[in-house]
């Protein structure tokens, strides 16, 4: 069945009258998880257009997480994890880093704005960080306007 | 070339040396094909078919993608140009193959044919093809024609450095030293002048024809997998339409699991009975992980697979 | 209906007066590769390479169909089944054993019921304009495995390239029709000589008949070839995609929320799952089965079940094989033992 149809679904559930842009993050559940759980208790002020999914290390998220994400029509994904050196499981956020970063350019390769994938590290402290990040996202997507699909012209 | 005679007869005879004395249970070369322009795999186990090998301008393909079946008989010798040696290098990192299970006969190479070019050259009735200077002789039924290498060569044979190879137990015959016709990468740098929505479109076009015959995967010796991401329905990664959506998703995975692993030998271009240009996808991942890491795929058996390992000083997305 | 003749100027203004009734499929060549497409540019029809690298196989089973699709309201479900082509397509330049292996599929499509009524849909609404091979490929061998090209099967109309004009033949009342276009002129005396001697000169550049489905009654199973070939083949099912008489597919779900289908795309025995079980066993585990059951399906089960030979000897199956497995030769090969 074409994969447009699956687009079509997630840009149908949208409500407001001016486009949002709908974001996803793939946050480690131990430092950018936590650093966003900080910024929601500490009642700090970002854009809600960003969805989250946990996972327990940024070690477990495959470029085709991202590439789903991509598929499916979101505007634009966010990875973060831990700082290296602080790893909850030692070694997993280094994996990540030459991953996310070959994979980086690659997308751009493909033509899909390097606007739409930001990698960064997010520790359980970083809040504040965590708020710009996602504002600097949402802003950046904005610009960049609505993804029309990954192949599309 | 008289040399290049001569460097069949002696990767007959090595062959013949392996399998009489036992060393090796096989010998995977290349022979003779059902038409002059072709050449097919052989799996000599006997003296006698070992006579059988041919080594031409004819033998195009990567015969590293039999070994991780193969040593399964035991002892296996292999014949490699000096591009697909590379293939062993990383077969024997990940343990498919065990470095002393395979003997690597590594022939001198000056180049090997492009059966497009061949086909738009339009010769008709082709008997034999051999090396010849820098190019190659075409004997046909009207006499003999020679055809330089620009013309005759597939694209990655004229950017070849001719460097030594990364591995080989035996060689036969060497390599001409000659210089590249052109970069390797020139496809990139025209590519890369295109705009976000020009390359989109550009891949929209490559995928479309896509019809997910996964030709390009069987003839890798990178992807041995014996569950491929594309082969599981329970969780469903990509689609088995043939939609240009899910064919992206296949290819830039595929790309993404052969960062560092593929050695550029181009068969997955060559096969492609739809002619995408899978190349391209190759050489920016290749391009990028010795950029960011200083690795170079197929160089090094004691190099640790690059994105199984790390550096501190590995690019970072917030550099301090 | 007497012979006619087009004049190759005119070609493209007869296809213009057809185009309001007719979606036109004509071979169409991309970054070097030709395939059957829908043309509205005729002057993009490149009737050269023979035969094309895709087959009619797309225009009839396109490589991913849609069965239907359906979407949920509480417990209420709406389902749309697909129907197929809606509008009349006229192929022009088809070769004549795509078209032959039409007659193939369609044996096999209408073997049992339900018949399969989204291809035959497509196969009412499409008239065939066929092309004779002037310049066979290297790998054709339709005249060892029948006699459609020069008495064709399949097709409406059939042309053949005499120089400055093509020489036409109705096949069909359909066929009639077509050519009782204006640009149609009677054929002469002359013209039916070209005719001749561009049909000699293929000819004599392609095999002798072989009857295959006779020697395949004696093929055997354990035949040492099968395993030489396992060696060789990579499974890659390049012969079977480009194949014009295979027709495997799999069917496949897909389901989002409240919306999903069903679709089928193209399969092949040649890929190891394709024969694997739920509960995982493998009746063609190796490379080896499946090899042999390549060439004992085409050769030697199609004649005995549907009285006419898988194979039409277009020989793509040769030309793109990654590790140069030719049928010929494997054939040659089961069949030398006698």
């Amino acid at each position: 069945m074409p994969d447009e149809a699956k687009t079509e679904q997630v840009q149908t559930e949208r409500k407001p009258t001016d486009w949002e842009p709908r974001l996803i993050g793939f946050l480690c559940n131990w430092c950018s998880y936590a650093g966003a759980d900080l910024a929601g208790s500490s009642r700090l002020k970002y854009p809600p257009n960003l969805r989250v999914v946990r996972v327990p290390c940024s070690g477990r998220i495959t470029p085709q997480f991202v590439m789903k994400a991509f598929e499916r029509g979101f505007d634009g994904v966010l990875v973060a994890g831990c700082h290296p050196g602080d790893c909850h499981y030692s070694k997993g956020n280094y994996y990540t880093r030459r991953r996310m970063m070959l994979f980086k350019r690659l997308l751009e390769f493909m033509g899909i704005e390097p606007e739409r994938f930001r990698f960064d590290w997010v520790s359980a402290a970083e809040g504040n960080k965590f708020a710009e990040v996602v504002e600097e996202l949402t802003e950046a997507v904005k610009k960049v306007g609505p993804f029309k699909g990954v192949v599309k012209g | 070339m008289a040399e290049t005679n001569d460097m069949e007869q002696g990767l007959r005879a090595k062959a013949k040396e392996l399998l009489e004395s036992g060393q090796v249970k096989v010998v995977i070369g290349y022979e003779a094909g059902s038409v002059p322009f072709k050449c097919a795999p052989l799996f000599a186990e006997t003296p006698e078919e070992a006579d059988r090998l041919v080594w031409n301008p004819t033998c195009v393909n990567n015969l590293a993608v039999y070994l991780p079946e193969a040593v399964k008989r035991g002892k296996v010798a292999v014949v490699l140009k000096p591009c697909d040696a590379g293939s062993i290098v990383e077969l024997i990192k990940e343990h498919q193959i065990e470095r002393d299970d395979v003997i690597a006969i590594v022939v001198g190479c000056p180049g090997v044919l492009s059966l497009d070019g061949l086909s738009e050259m339009d010769l008709g009735d082709i008997r034999s093809i051999e090396w010849r200077g820098n190019g190659i002789a075409v004997t046909t039924g009207a006499g003999e024609v020679t055809i330089p290498r620009e013309k005759a060569f597939a694209g990655k044979c004229l950017s070849c450095q001719t460097g030594e190879p990364a591995l080989a137990d035996i060689k036969i015959g060497e390599s001409p030293a000659r210089e590249p016709l052109r970069d390797a990468y020139i496809s990139l740098e025209e590519y890369e002048k295109m705009s976000p929505a020009e390359r989109r479109a550009f891949w929209a076009k490559q995928f479309e024809r896509c019809i997910r015959c996964y030709a390009c995967r069987a003839v890798c010796p990178a992807c041995y997998c014996s569950e491929c991401f594309v082969d599981k329905a329970a969780q469903l990664w990509v689609s088995k339409s043939t939609d240009p959506t899910a064919n992206w998703f296949f290819h830039m995975a595929r790309a993404m699991h052969l960062a560092g692993r593929c050695i550029g030998c181009g068969e997955c271009e060559r096969v492609c009975p739809v002619r995408i240009q899978l190349s391209l996808l190759g050489k920016k991942v290749h391009i990028d992980v010795e950029d960011m890491f200083d690795y170079e795929p197929g160089a090094d058996p004691e190099a640790l697979p690059v994105l199984g390992s790390f550096e501190a000083k590995d690019p970072d997305p917030c550099p301090e | 209906m007497e012979a006619k003749v087009i004049s190759k100027q005119d070609i493209k203004n007869w296809l213009e007066s057809l185009a309001g009734k007719y979606e036109i499929i004509a071979p169409v060549t991309e970054d070097g590769v030709t395939r059957f497409r829908t043309v509205q540019d005729f002057s993009a029809i490149d009737l050269v390479p023979t035969p094309a690298a895709g087959s009619l196989r797309a225009v009839f089973t396109p490589e991913t169909e849609t069965l239907f699709e359906y979407e949920l309201s509480g417990h209420a479900a709406e389902v749309k089944v697909s129907e197929a082509a809606v509008k009349d397509r006229l192929i022009f330049g088809a070769r004549a054993c795509d078209a032959a292996a039409l007659k193939y599929v369609d044996a096999v499509y209408s073997n049992v019921e339900p018949v399969d009524t989204l291809y035959f849909n497509r196969r009412e609404r499409t008239a065939i304009v066929g092309l004779f091979c002037s310049n066979p490929s290297w790998s054709c061998f339709c005249t060892e495995v029948g006699d459609f090209l020069t008495n064709p099967v399949g097709m409406d109309a059939y042309f053949t390239d005499i120089g400055d004009k093509l020489h036409a033949e109705a096949l069909t009342p359909k066929g009639e029709e077509l050519l009782s276009a204006p640009q149609f002129k009677p054929a002469s005396e002359a013209d039916a000589q070209a005719v001749e001697e561009v049909r000699k000169k293929a000819l004599s550049r392609l095999p002798k008949p072989t009857d295959h489905a006779a020697a395949s009654k004696s093929y055997d199973w354990d035949h040492p070839i099968w395993a030489r070939l396992a060696e060789k083949c990579l499974g890659c099912g390049i012969c079977a995609y480009l194949c014009p008489t295979c027709h495997c597919f799999d069917i496949q779900d897909c389901a989002m929320g409240s919306k999903g289908g069903r679709f089928r795309c193209w399969d092949t025995c040649q890929f190891e799952k394709f024969t694997l079980m739920g509960a995982g066993h493998n009746p063609r585990p190796s490379k080896k089965e499946r090899t042999r059951q390549r060439v004992f399906h085409k050769f030697k089960y199609s004649p005995e079940r549907y009285a006419v030979l898988g194979c039409v000897g277009c020989g793509r199956c040769i030309a793109a094989c990654p590790v140069n497995i030719d049928i010929r030769r494997v054939l040659e090969e089961l069949e030398s033992q006698g």
